[in-house]
């Protein structure tokens, strides 16, 4: 067993940081962060410039080629200044370029895997509907309805990210009611924001601002056949993929703020000086900072080898809820430590220890809740559906 | 579990005080909190109902009520139905008890009665920049210049920093003396005294807090509260009401973060169930609930020992840990039930999770309180050799 990364992802690792410390360093996050109402598209921008958008596509579509661990030591980088900001980059990045190059047809991919890998395409995935969270299916309320040539789609979705700036939306709908179980007869759609009847707006948060959490209207909005993504009605098999991909990055971007964390704690406790030493010097102070880099440690771990099964084919549904059940709680408490580490400094909007704690908070809930994963575990191990 | 503590008077204080915050105070949260302060109107509006000082004797225009649970009502009542960002507490709570038992009759005389009626709006300033919870590290100095003091230096995260008429500032007396403190009374307007921006925090939005400058400002002899040398004794002997005050607050809201989420569970629905009917949410607010009424039970202790003066230092630190400690678990429980709704501004409990995460840093860290009630049990490095 090697646990080395080869020398190509170390290489790439080593790129992405420089990149980011030159292109994307926490002081930037931090005043694009603080802006809830303005999206960075400089920052969209930037990520086209250095190609990683491309990341994990291949290059006979346009993209810079990479496995599923290049695309998360991608995403691990950026979280590591950035924070829930490098979602700018992963939304497109799963939603876009893994759901249309898993289920895209020929054609499909041949239109939009370019657009995406060269940055002139945005995506946003609308699966969740107001009526019930975490409940997808069961509080599934979106309608497809056959018409000529298409399909005409109506309902609402909410906590759609980027929706209000994307190009394209992924979208879950209910194109078939005559059904035994609520997960047969769904339809996966990829419609143009520029279609009649969409209506986007958006909502203030708590972390990950500037980004825009969404609540999209579809009334009577056409899509087209050729913009149906795999066989309708089946669409809950082939999202798998997709989800389990989405549930690995998380992991990486909560690594990343880990690594974040973790470098500010250990300046500031080298630093900071308080009755007559530095406060590293403080044992409960050593012991925060050593529980932390634990947590750095195991995760790493965790992601790698969810990578590499996904990457080499694998099935690997439980390991990524496992993944992103212990990064999530791993990434909020160690930028809970690393507040308290900085005291009112901590506190203040000036530095970058509140930012990573508030968008951590996040990953605790979406893309599912930490308590709807343990239940999947959990029934994984052949115990009976406790919900 | 109902509280032993309170007698028909204080319920009836309750009331009208509920009255007061819901119909002059919530009604302005969200513009408060947009503009980064409260109103200064506020002040005075409190004072015309006499929840201002309730302590204060009744020729300085205060009902002389020395119970300290009528001021724990009126802290749970301003954090459950008025505005978090109202700080209430530290007016009538943290700093006007340094002017009446430090001040001269003179001082009490000239002062009290403005704090009473809400015209004068207070604040303290311990922390600088460079030293936070270590007050021995204070580097802000006061010279004595025969006729006058004169004060030069900076200090930071002041509560009240941007609306207060007069700012107890603690300084430097004797710079050889790692205890050499003095209290020293400024006043808005004065020459070299100068406010920095409202920092930017976040949360408590409608708290202002501010950086202060003191620029060779002259102070006249009477704006020297009690010894100045004594500053260091005077500021810890009113650690232990602060510690309490703050308890007092962090559990009231995480009362509310409780109430508002055991509703949210009781009608929000998904698979077919109410999501209380879970046994994980169940047993997460079972466990929650047992925790809230214990250290309600020792907070309401504590007061009770307050009022005899026999409120320890360790007491009032086993307090603040537990109470701050608690209010950080329940919001976070709070949000992760409401699930993605708890993310967003527009719900409370969203706000008071970022709002309560200063709870466990101002006035003395969890990991402060820790020290003081471990040197309280002779655990103390300093002197085990």
């Amino acid at each position: 067993m090697d646990f080395n990364l080869p020398e190509e992802y170390r290489a790439f690792r080593d790129g992405v940081r420089r990149w980011v410390e030159a292109e994307a360093p926490k002081a930037w996050a931090r005043d694009l962060e603080k802006d809830e109402h303005n999206y960075p598209f400089a920052l969209w921008d930037k990520f086209s410039e250095a190609g990683f958008h491309g990341v994990g596509i291949s290059e006979e579509y346009d993209g810079q080629g990479g496995d599923v661990l290049m695309q998360m030591i991608l995403a691990r980088e950026l979280a590591r200044t950035l924070g829930g900001l490098a979602w700018i980059w992963g939304i497109t990045s799963f939603a876009g370029s893994k759901s249309i190059g898993i289920y895209g047809s020929e054609a499909q991919k041949k239109k939009y895997l370019p657009l995406i890998a060269t940055g002139k395409l945005r995506a946003a995935i609308s699966f969740t509907e107001p009526s019930g969270g975490t409940d997808l299916l069961g509080s599934m309320r979106t309608t497809a309805t056959r018409v000529d040539g298409g399909w005409r789609l109506n309902g609402e979705k909410i906590w759609s990210s980027s929706a209000h700036v994307a190009d394209y939306l992924l979208v879950i709908a209910r194109s078939n009611r005559n059904i035994t179980k609520n997960h047969q007869g769904l339809s996966l759609f990829w419609v143009s924001t520029k279609s009649p009847g969409i209506k986007v707006t958006s909502l203030a948060k708590l972390g990950m601002r500037s980004m825009g959490s969404c609540t999209v209207h579809f009334d009577d909005v056409f899509v087209p056949d050729e913009d149906v993504l795999g066989e309708p009605d089946k669409a809950w098999y082939m999202l798998l993929p997709t989800l389990n991909n989405e549930r690995i990055m998380v992991g990486a971007f909560c690594l990343g703020v880990i690594d974040g964390v973790l470098e500010d704690a250990l300046d500031y406790a080298k630093q900071r000086q308080a009755f007559g030493r530095t406060i590293g010097q403080f044992q409960a102070i050593q012991h925060y900072i050593a529980d932390i880099a634990t947590m750095q440690t195991s995760t790493e771990l965790m992601l790698h080898y969810c990578a590499w099964k996904q990457a080499s084919g694998q099935p690997v549904g439980t390991e990524a809820n496992m993944l992103k059940l212990i990064a999530s709680e791993n990434a909020n408490k160690a930028a809970d430590l690393g507040i308290q580490i900085l005291g009112g400094m901590g506190y203040s909007a000036e530095t970058d220890m509140q930012r990573y704690w508030r968008d951590s908070r996040l990953w605790r809930i979406g893309p599912i809740t930490n308590e709807m994963v343990r239940n999947g575990i959990a029934e994984s191990l052949g115990l009976p559906r406790s919900f | 579990m109902r509280r032993l503590i309170f007698q028909p008077e204080h319920d009836q204080f309750r009331e009208s005080a509920r009255r007061f915050f819901q119909k002059e105070v919530a009604p302005h949260g969200e513009r408060w909190r947009a503009q980064g302060h409260v109103d200064r109107e506020i002040y005075k509006k409190a004072g015309e109902a006499g929840l201002l000082l309730t302590w204060a004797e009744e020729r300085f225009g205060g009902a002389g009520i020395s119970d300290f649970r009528f001021e724990q009502i009126i802290i749970e009542e301003n954090i459950i139905h008025g505005e978090i960002g109202f700080y209430i507490n530290l007016h009538s709570n943290l700093v006007a008890p340094y002017i009446d038992a430090l001040g001269t009759p003179a001082q009490r005389e000239r002062i009290l009665p403005g704090c009473v009626s809400g015209d004068t709006i207070l604040a303290i300033a311990m922390t600088e920049p460079g030293a936070g919870s270590d007050l021995a590290g204070m580097r802000t100095r006061a010279e004595d210049k025969g006729d006058h003091w004169l004060l030069n230096g900076a200090k930071t995260y002041i509560s009240n920093g941007f609306l207060a008429d007069l700012i107890i500032v603690a300084a430097r007396t004797q710079p050889d003396q790692k205890h050499g403190l003095g209290l020293f009374l400024v006043e808005a307007g004065m020459p070299g005294f100068d406010r920095g921006q409202r920092l930017k925090k976040m949360g408590l939005h409608a708290q202002d807090t501010s950086e202060l400058f003191f620029n060779d400002v002259k102070l006249p002899k009477e704006n020297v509260l009690g010894d100045p040398t004594s500053g260091f004794r005077y500021l810890t002997r009113f650690l232990a009401k602060e510690r309490l005050v703050a308890a007092i607050g962090s559990l009231a809201a995480a009362q509310v973060a409780f109430d508002i989420t055991l509703d949210y569970v009781r009608e929000r629905r998904a698979f077919g169930r109410p999501i209380g009917a879970f046994q994980h949410n169940r047993f997460v607010l079972a466990g929650l609930r047992a925790e809230l009424d214990a250290v309600q039970t020792l907070i309401d202790q504590c007061v009770l020992l307050l009022n005899d003066g026999e409120l320890s230092g360790e007491d009032a630190a086993e307090c603040k840990l537990l109470a701050t400690e608690l209010e950080g678990r329940m919001v976070d429980a709070g949000v992760q039930m409401h699930g993605g709704a708890g993310y967003m501004e527009e719900y409370r409990i969203s706000r008071l999770y970022t709002d309560a995460r200063v709870s466990r840093i101002f006035a003395g860290s969890s990991e402060i309180m820790k020290e003081i009630i471990g040197r309280g049990l002779g655990l103390d490095e300093r002197k085990m050799g």
